[in-house]
């Protein structure tokens, strides 16, 4: 579904996610970062739910970055 | 409002609800509350017999349907004429995609906020006990709260001024 580019733009990002923190998918439920890799590797429905979270994000950034800047 | 509390998201959902609560009563509003334990048999009722104007839903949820009590379907595509005259703002995933737009477009539901993919949430790992002291997760939930205390409030302003 995704290109290998996008999944290993995805896994470098969730990489770097710290090591504390737990990511919660809708009703699939919580996962650490290696979990959520795992998922993206495999091409899962929970790894592409984690692709297409990253991907909005990504794209939505300079948007969100105009607002926090409009609204300060 | 709704408010399930049985798995790490939904108690988060349950504790950061908190808020909107406190303000509401602040500013007078009456807030009935359902949950932890959400049934389709208690939900459905209580919106027919209290008929509220004003939904705020917390849940597991598809497309196709609002889930209770341990992903229970309570408000599917068949109930959706519950929604009629009120605005909703449904904390679920996916429910604007189907519910939400056959509630609007097909049931007179005035307005149905929600989301059409999955609600994330990222938390600290110390915090599944206190969600409320979650500085990484805050930002998620100060933002989501956000739509039930200003549109609810911008909306009861403009029916108050007609």
């Amino acid at each position: 579904m995704y290109s290998e580019d996008i999944k290993e733009l995805v896994k470098l990002r969730l990489m770097s996610t710290p090591s504390n923190i737990l990511i919660s998918i809708g009703g699939f439920g919580e996962f650490t970062k290696d979990q959520l890799i795992d998922e993206v590797e495999k091409g899962s429905e929970i790894g592409n739910a984690a692709i297409r979270m990253e991907i909005t994000f990504l794209r939505k950034m300079p948007s969100l970055s105009k607002i926090a800047a409009e609204t300060r | 409002m709704v408010r399930n509390d049985y798995d790490p998201i939904t108690h988060y959902m349950y504790e950061w609800s908190k808020p909107v609560i406190s303000l509401a009563a602040k500013k007078g509003f009456d807030v009935d509350n359902v949950g932890p334990v959400v049934t389709k048999k208690e939900i459905l009722s209580r919106i027919e017999k209290l008929s509220p104007d004003f939904l705020f839903l917390n849940g597991h949820g598809s497309s196709d349907c609002f889930c209770g009590y341990e992903n229970e379907p309570v408000i599917c595509m068949p109930d959706c004429g519950i929604f009629r005259g009120k605005m909703v703002f449904s904390r679920s995933c996916d429910c604007a995609k189907g519910l939400g737009r056959k509630a609007v477009d097909k049931h007179g539901c005035t307005a149905f906020i929600g989301y059409e993919y999955e609600f994330i949430n990222v938390r600290l790992t110390t915090s599944e006990l206190t969600p409320m002291n979650d500085y990484v997760s805050r930002p998620i939930w100060e933002t989501s709260n956000a739509v039930p205390t200003r549109t609810r409030v911008t909306a009861c302003q403009r029916l108050a001024e007609s």
